[in-house]
């Protein structure tokens, strides 16, 4: 089973630093990355991926750098961009069948693996349908069968869900929950539910620098004390909003709302402490 | 080897420009049905028009086949006259030409007709027959009915500069596509990608440029020898390039001509893929690559010679600074500069140049492709150029 670490790994566009001074080891199971746009997710993944080298910095497999390893370190991997490209005028089997050549898939299993992974994404009875006549919930699924196609090591899937229907984005998380167990799944998102329900480790990011990690109870434990419920009046609550991180307002009967709000000391007399959900880890980091 | 083929299909997957080449073989025919339907020729009081007057033009020469010499152009002269234009009354403008393909070949090549414009006197006149007539017979030219293969060579270059257009229009999207559809993240993190692919790709170009190349080039062949016949392969080449005989100790013949020619010609279509490609791994935007590359592919290579050359030598004779070595090694080197540029490739220029140059050329060509090709891999690997 491969093991992923960064060492230091840092990247600049233009003197703007989009990653800086990342270090962390990924082993079997699913990382969640989360963060705001611009965070740095997407360039980060595109390192792990080998397609940005770092400024500074490495990343090793399995104790040898992915820099040295080319198409061996490749043949582990699987991904989905945040911007997926295609041919519009392949079918879906044709661009499968070219994607299989380029993964290096043998000729002979090919065929079946292409059925296998349409079929885990449902979209065995469409193959041959041009890419260009798919929705954008279907062309995602063909990105996401794509990554599955060499049966990688480690997939790697930069905002897999955008795009993708209620019952699309369970069907996914429940089979990617199940590719978790005997490999690295490393998937961005900023749909926190989403990471919410099938990360097994968490990895908060802000302007290019990992702000906290952990499995979620540890993330979420660290925010305990800071979360906190008041029934206010709309007047009040409006105020409330304006001095402190509101996570929800909820309207209550007789014209009062219920606030949740993020804050290190206890923001009002009758406010109560609540149970932290990742929803106000990751707010409680992006408003800091 | 199905990697390959699958780069190729994605080349050829544009039914639009596929078209294109299919253009150009039309224009081919149109250009030969043009010729011969103007084609008349005058034998001894008779008239041929059409495939009839090169039928005859083909007969005649056959009775000056072989050694040139003197003798055989002043039996020309006696029997046929000189060539001049038939002019009718009040006529402004030149008609076609009087006689025949003999007749056209001793005025225009021996008398300074091309010059004056008006027939000549007598066949050893002025300084004309020394500087050229003379040539003709002291490189002991072949005589034979050359004129299809002229036809032949001056169309060939102008199918082949609007080849190497089609070829930039179907080459460019190689790289610059992976780019603009984003399918280039993908791709990098394949086993392949940052290597067989990236040659999978180059080789499917050239082949492409390669056998478009051919299939323009056979098809002339046919187009030609259907019309005109096979005969006066076997002719001198310096009966339709003057570049072929003022170069050669010996003049050589017209297949071999064609043969150095067809170098110079797939060496222009090489180069051209290869230069495309490098445009494409460097631009984003195919669109904005093709205008940039189509710019550099004529444009820049004519000006290179008519223009800078021009100056470069006029200032050179001006200052004096012609009589030095450096003087002539800079003309040289814009010289050997613009004979290896795709736009005069085309039109075989290189043929003219003197032998050393040829070697020089050769070397020029290797390096610069060669060079491309690696540039093309290391622009088209680089992750952080894809932002």
């Amino acid at each position: 089973m491969p093991e992923l670490r960064l060492e230091h790994i840092g990247k600049s566009y233009r003197g703007l630093p989009a990653v800086t001074e990342m270090e962390y080891v990924f082993q079997r199971g699913i990382y969640g990355l989360l963060g705001a746009n611009g965070a740095g997710k997407t360039t980060l993944l595109r390192m792990i991926v080998g397609v940005l080298q770092p400024d500074f910095g490495r990343i090793l497999c399995n104790q040898q750098d992915i820099s040295h390893m080319g198409g061996e370190y490749r043949r582990m991997l699987g991904y989905l961009p945040q911007e997926f490209g295609y041919y519009p005028n392949f079918t879906i089997h044709r661009y499968m069948k070219y994607l299989a050549e380029l993964k290096a898939v043998p000729p002979e299993l090919a065929e079946e693996r292409i059925d296998e992974t349409l079929n885990k994404v449902g979209l065995e009875h469409q193959k041959r349908q041009r890419m260009k006549n798919l929705s954008g919930g279907m062309i995602r699924r063909v990105g996401i069968a794509q990554a599955l196609l060499n049966d990688p090591d480690i997939l790697v899937l930069d905002e897999p869900t955008a795009g993708l229907d209620p019952r699309e984005r369970i069907r996914f998380r429940n089979f990617v929950s199940e590719l978790g167990r005997e490999r690295i799944v490393i998937l961005s998102s900023h749909i926190v539910s989403d990471i919410e329900y099938i990360a097994d480790e968490i990895l908060l990011m802000r302007a290019g620098k990992q702000v906290e990690s952990g499995s979620l109870p540890q993330v979420c434990r660290k925010m305990q004390g800071k979360v906190w419920e008041c029934l206010e009046s709309m007047e009040s609550a409006r105020r409330l909003n304006q001095q402190f991180v509101v996570s929800n307002m909820k309207n209550m009967e007789e014209g009062n709302v219920c606030v949740r709000l993020l804050s290190d000391r206890k923001p009002v007399e009758h406010a109560v402490m609540a149970e932290p959900g990742l929803e106000d880890v990751f707010l409680y980091h992006m408003m800091q | 080897m199905r990697l390959w083929k699958m780069e190729l299909y994605k080349i050829l997957r544009r039914p639009v420009l596929n078209f294109g080449l299919f253009l150009i073989m039309v224009f081919q025919c149109f250009i030969f049905w043009m010729d011969v339907s103007g084609k008349q020729t005058e034998i001894d009081g008779n008239i041929y028009k059409g495939i009839s007057a090169i039928q005859a033009d083909r007969a005649l020469t056959e009775d000056y086949e072989g050694l040139f010499t003197l003798n055989k152009a002043e039996q020309i002269v006696e029997r046929f006259g000189f060539s001049g234009y038939k002019m009718e009354r009040g006529q402004k403008v030149p008609g076609i030409r009087e006689g025949n393909f003999c007749s056209q070949w001793v005025t225009d090549n021996l008398t300074d007709f091309n010059d004056t414009g008006t027939k000549p006197a007598a066949l050893k006149e002025g300084e004309v027959w020394k500087e050229r007539g003379q040539q003709y017979l002291d490189k002991k030219i072949q005589f034979g009915y050359t004129e299809g293969w002229a036809y032949f060579h001056s169309l060939w270059s102008w199918s082949v500069l609007f080849l190497n257009v089609w070829v930039v229009l179907m080459v460019m999207p190689v790289f610059s596509e992976e780019y603009s559809r984003k399918t280039v993240n993908v791709l990098l993190a394949t086993v392949h990608g940052k290597g067989k692919d990236i040659w999978a790709k180059m080789w499917a170009a050239l082949v492409l440029g390669i056998a478009a190349f051919l299939v323009i080039t056979f098809w002339l062949l046919i187009l030609t020898v259907a019309v005109y016949g096979a005969t006066g392969i076997d002719a001198s080449a310096g009966m339709f390039d003057y570049r072929a005989l003022a170069m050669e100790s010996e003049s050589i013949t017209v297949l071999e001509h064609l043969l150095q020619t067809f170098g110079a010609k797939l060496a222009a279509v090489c180069l051209n893929v290869c230069m495309t490609l490098l445009f494409s791994s460097k631009c984003r935007n195919t669109a904005s690559a093709v205008v940039l590359r189509l710019v550099s592919l004529y444009p820049f290579a004519w000006v290179l010679n008519e223009v800078v050359y021009s100056l470069l030598l006029d200032m050179m004779y001006d200052s004096g600074m012609i009589h030095y070595l450096w003087g002539w090694i800079t003309l040289d080197i814009l010289g050997i500069i613009c004979s290896s540029t795709t736009y005069y490739l085309s039109w075989s220029a290189v043929i003219g140049v003197p032998q050393n140059w040829k070697i020089i050329v050769k070397i020029l060509l290797f390096v610069v492709m060669s060079a491309s090709i690696w540039r093309t891999a290391v622009n088209y690997r680089k992750g952080n150029k894809i932002s």
